[in-house]
C-alpha cells in the first residue's frame, strides 16, 4: 500500500517495554529490531528507543518502542511515557520469581499512567534457561488471563517467540487504534477491524518450552 | 582554536574576547567537593585544610557565587595538618588571584568575554602554577626523597593515628595488624616482596625516561613540599593530568588522601583498613575475587531480604557495566565492584543503589590500575584488556579496591540527589542544559524542539552517569581531570561541559531532520570514540566559558 502523503509509512505505533530491571527488555528489543543478541547489553538509563517497520494486514506500519529502564529509581522519567503509548510489552524473568511478582504492581502503574484503552502483551522472558526457572508456564498463563493480556513466553537468546510477541502487540494495537478511528469516523469502516477483545481472550500461539 | 573562536562567535562574542595577555588557567575555587564524606565513616569535622579555607576566600573574593556553601571541608585530622601554617591561607589567596583574572567576574557578559579558557594544551596552563608554588608559605623544602604515599595501606599501621576521626562506624583501633580483615593476600607486605610498589612513590623528574613537560611540572608539585598546595594542584590539573600521576592527584584532590604528605600514609592505611573491616561488617567475603555468581544461593545467608535485593540487582549489573571493556569483566574487577557498589548503597541508604553509580565507578579503577600499571604495559597492551589475574597482585587490588571506594564516595557526596527519590540533583541539572543550550545555541535549541526531542531524554543519561558512557576511558579520565579541579565540577561545571558537548556537535545534529535519527545520535552516542586529550580540553575551556558566563546569573537562564 501506498505509503500517506510523502511519509513512509500508513500508521505509526508508539510502543512500550515495562518490565523490572534486568529481564532482558533491552535485549528483546535488539532481537526484535536488529535481530541481535548480546548477553551483557549495558543498563538501560531512563529511555531509550527503537524503530521498526512492519507490515501489517496491508499496511505500513512504523513501529516506534521505547525501551525503559527498569529499576524503581528511574520510575519519575519512565512514567512520563506510559501517556502516549499505544502498547506495552509488560515483561518478567521466568528465572526470577521477583520480577514475576512484580507484575500485578506494573499492571497497577499503566492503569494508573496509561491510556485506559492501551493493549498489553505479557512476556515471560529467558524462557532458554529451562534449568533455571522459577515461574511455570501456567503460572505466566495464568497472571495473564488475570490482566486480559495475550502471552508469550520469549527468549531473546535464542529467538524464541519474540517476532510473534511483537508483532502480536503491534498487530492488537494497530486494530484497537483503527477502531477508534472508525468509530469517530465511520467513513474510513472499510478497513479491517478485529475484535479488540482478542486481547481478552488471546493466551499466545505460539509456546516454547 | 578554530573551534573556540567558532564557540565564541555563537555566543556572540567577538573574535578579540580573548587577547592572549590574558592566557590563564582557570583556577578552580575552593573546591568543597570530595571533602565531605557522604557515607558516615567519616564525618566532617569543621574545620579545613589551609588549602582550602587559603582558596575559599579567593573564590569568595573573586565571585560571590562560587564555594560559599560548599559542604563538607576536609577534616582538620584528614586534611593535610593546616593548623600551624595560618599563613597559607594569604598566600594562597594572592598566588592565585594573580593567576586567575579571568575567574573574576562569572556572570558578566562583558567581563566574561574577556575570559580567555585555560589553554588546552595539556599542561602549559601550569606555568603559572608552578611560579605561584614557591609562594606558599609551607614547604618549599625539597622532599623528594620522602616516602609520602608509597607502598602506603600495605603496612598497615591500622588506625592508631593520632588524627583517627570521630568515625562512628570505625572499628576500635585496637585490632593489630595481625587481626586486621585485611584481604587474606594482602597479608601486609606483599607488594614489597612482590617487587611492587603501589601507590608508586611521587615521581621524580629523574623517574621517567622520556622527558615530559607536564609530567615535570606535577613531580615537581607533588614532591617538593610537604604540603601540596591545593590551588596550585587543581590549577595544574585543571588541564589534564599524565597517566602516572593521574591516581595520586585524584586521590589528593577528592580529599581522600591527604596534601600533607608526612600523614599520607597513616590516612590512607587507615582508611584502607576500615574499607576492609566494613566490608566484613556488611557480611561480604573480602576474599578477593571470591566469585560469588548471581545465583540467590550463594548470597551471604546473613543477609535480609531487602540487602538481598540490592546485592541482586548489583550483581546483575555488573556484567552490564561497560560491557564493551574486556577490563570490567574480569571476575577480579567484578567482585571488587561488587564490594564496593553494596557497601556504599548500605552506607547510603537514602540512595542506595542506583543503575549508573556502577559507571562511575569504573573511572577510579581504571586510573588507579593504570598507576600501577605504568611502565609496565607493552606497546600493544591496554587497560582496557589487563589480565588483572595475571598482571596485579591481590595486595595492589585491594588497595585499588578501597581507594576507588573512598575516591567514589566522595565524588557522591557531591551528588547525592542525584540518587535520591525522584533524582531532583539530577532533574535540577538536565533543565539547566536546557536553559544554557537555549541561551548560548538557540538554533540547536530551537531543532530540539522542533523535532520533538526533550533533553530529558538523553541528558539524563548524561547526567545520571557522568558522560562515562560517552567516552572512551581514557577520555573519561581526562575530562574529569578538569571535573575534579573545577569548583562543583560534578555537580555544576557538568552541566556545560553537557551544553558545550551539545554545542560542539551542532551542526551535526541539526543535520538530523528526523526525530528517530537525532535521538538516536544522541542516545546511542555522539562520535567521540577518536576524541584526544585535546578535543576534551576544547570541550572543558568551552564549558569554562559557558559557566562563566551563567554561573549565578539565574535571570540569563529563565
Amino acid at each position: 500500500m501506498a505509503a500517506k502523503e510523502g511519509k513512509d509509512y500508513d500508521m505509526h505505533i508508539k510502543l512500550l517495554m515495562l518490565g523490572d530491571t534486568g529481564v532482558g527488555k533491552t535485549c528483546l528489543l535488539l532481537r526484535y529490531a536488529y535481530d541481535s543478541f548480546s548477553p551483557t547489553f549495558i543498563t538501560t538509563i531512563g529511555i531509550d528507543f527503537k524503530i521498526k517497520h512492519v507490515e501489517l494486514d496491508g499496511l505500513h506500519v512504523k513501529l516506534q518502542i521505547w525501551d525503559t529502564a527498569g529499576q524503581e529509581r528511574f520510575r519519575t522519567i519512565t512514567v512520563s511515557y506510559f501517556k502516549g503509548a499505544h502498547g506495552v510489552a509488560l515483561v518478567y524473568d521466568v528465572t526470577d520469581r521477583d520480577t514475576f511478582e512484580a507484575i500485578r504492581h506494573w499492571v497497577k502503574q499503566i492503569q494508573e499512567h496509561a491510556e485506559s484503552n492501551v493493549s498489553i502483551v505479557l512476556i515471560g522472558n529467558k524462557c532458554d534457561k529451562e534449568q533455571l526457572r522459577m515461574v511455570s508456564r501456567a503460572e505466566g498463563e495464568e497472571l495473564a488471563r488475570e490482566i486480559n493480556a495475550p502471552f508469550f513466553e520469549t527468549s531473546a537468546k535464542t529467538n524464541i517467540n519474540v517476532e510473534d510477541a511483537f508483532n502480536k502487540m503491534a498487530v492488537m494495537t494497530k486494530n484497537s487504534m483503527m477502531l477508534q478511528e472508525s468509530t469517530s469516523r465511520p467513513s474510513d469502516g472499510s478497513l479491517m477491524v478485529d475484535d479488540p477483545n482478542v486481547r481478552l481472550t488471546g493466551s499466545g500461539k505460539g509456546g516454547c518450552c | 582554536m578554530a573551534g573556540l573562536q567558532g564557540f565564541l562567535s555563537r555566543l556572540g562574542l567577538g573574535a578579540d574576547s580573548g587577547p592572549s595577555s590574558t592566557t590563564t588557567s582557570p583556577k578552580s575555587a575552593g573546591q568543597g567537593e570530595g571533602n565531605s564524606w557522604g557515607d558516615g565513616n567519616i564525618k566532617p569535622t569543621g574545620k579545613s585544610s589551609s588549602e582550602d579555607e587559603g582558596n575559599s576566600p579567593n573564590s569568595r573574593g573573586s565571585s560571590p557565587h562560587l564555594g560559599e556553601q560548599r559542604l563538607g571541608k576536609i577534616t582538620s585530622s584528614e586534611g593535610g595538618g593546616g593548623a600551624p601554617s595560618a599563613n597559607a591561607p594569604r598566600s594562597a589567596q594572592s598566588s592565585n588571584t594573580a593567576r586567575v583574572p579571568g575567574r573574576a567576574m562569572p556572570g558578566r557578559l562583558m567581563k566574561a568575554s574577556r575570559t580567555r579558557p585555560p589553554p588546552t594544551d595539556g599542561g602549559s596552563g601550569s606555568n603559572t602554577a608552578a611560579k605561584s608554588g614557591p609562594k606558599e608559605g609551607n614547604g618549599v623544602s625539597n622532599l623528594q626523597s620522602s616516602s609520602a604515599s608509597s607502598s602506603g595501606g600495605v603496612e598497615l599501621n591500622n588506625g592508631s593515628q593520632a588524627d583517627a576521626p570521630s568515625s562512628a562506624l570505625s572499628p576500635p583501633p585496637s585490632s593489630s595488624p595481625s587481626s586486621s580483615p585485611l584481604p587474606p593476600p594482602s597479608s601486609a607486605s606483599s607488594p614489597k616482596s612482590s617487587g611492587s610498589s603501589f601507590p608508586p612513590k611521587p615521581s621524580s623528574p629523574s623517574a621517567s625516561p622520556v622527558t615530559n613537560p607536564a609530567s615535570e611540572k606535577f613531580s615537581k608539585l607533588l614532591s617538593t613540599t610537604s604540603t601540596i598546595s591545593l590551588p596550585s594542584l587543581r590549577s595544574l590539573s585543571w588541564s589534564g593530568v599524565p597517566n602516572s600521576h593521574r591516581g595520586e592527584v585524584w586521590r589528593i584532590l577528592l580529599g581522600y588522601s591527604p596534601a600533607n604528605r608526612g600523614r599520607r600514609d597513616a590516612v590512607l592505611d587507615r582508611k584502607r583498613g576500615e574499607y576492609w573491616k566494613s566490608i566484613e561488617q556488611v557480611g561480604l567475603s573480602p576474599v578477593p575475587s571470591s566469585g560469588e555468581s548471581g545465583s540467590p544461593e550463594t548470597l551471604p545467608a546473613t543477609l535480609t531480604k531487602s540487602e538481598t535485593r540490592l546485592l541482586r540487582q548489583i550483581l546483575v549489573d555488573l556484567p552490564r557495566t561497560s560491557p564493551t571493556v574486556p577490563l570490567y569483566q574480569s571476575p577480579e574487577i567484578q567482585t571488587m565492584l561488587k564490594r564496593i557498589l553494596y557497601l556504599w548503597a548500605v552506607r547510603n541508604p537514602g540512595a542506595s543503589y542506583v543503575q549508573g553509580i556502577n559507571d562511575l565507578a569504573t573511572p577510579f579503577v581504571w586510573v588507579f590500575l593504570e598507576e600501577y600499571m605504568h611502565g609496565k604495559l607493552k606497546d600493544n597492551e591496554s587497560i582496557s584488556s589487563l589480565d588483572v589475574s595475571s598482571c596485579v597482585p591481590p595486595p595492589v587490588l585491594s588497595i585499588i579496591e578501597s581507594d576507588t571506594y573512598w575516591c567514589l564516595t566522595s565524588l557522591l557526596s557531591t551528588i547525592q540527589d542525584h540518587y535520591t527519590p525522584n533524582q531532583p540533583g539530577l532533574q535540577r541539572q538536565v533543565h539547566t542544559l536546557g536553559s544554557v543550550v537555549k541561551r548560548t545555541d538557540a538554533r540547536l535549541h530551537t531543532h530540539l524542539q522542533d523535532l520533538g526531542v526533550e533533553y530529558i531524554q538523553f541528558a539524563f543519561k548524561w547526567c545520571n552517569c557522568l558522560l562515562v558512557r560517552e567516552f572512551q576511558p581514557r577520555t573519561v579520565a581526562r575530562l574529569w581531570d578538569t571535573y575534579l579541579s573545577e569548583e562543583g565540577g560534578f555537580s555544576n561545571f557538568h552541566v556545560y561541559a553537557c551544553a558545550a558537548l551539545l554545542t560542539r556537535f551542532s551542526a551535526e545534529l541539526r543535520a538530523k531532520v528526523d526525530f528517530g535519527d537525532l535521538f538516536t545520535t544522541l542516545q546511542q552516542g555522539l562520535p567521540t570514540e577518536e576524541w584526544s586529550d585535546d578535543d576534551v580540553s576544547m570541550l572543558c575551556s568551552q564549558a569554562f566559558v559557558l559557566k562563566s558566563l551563567f554561573e549565578g546569573s539565574e535571570k540569563h537562564l529563565e
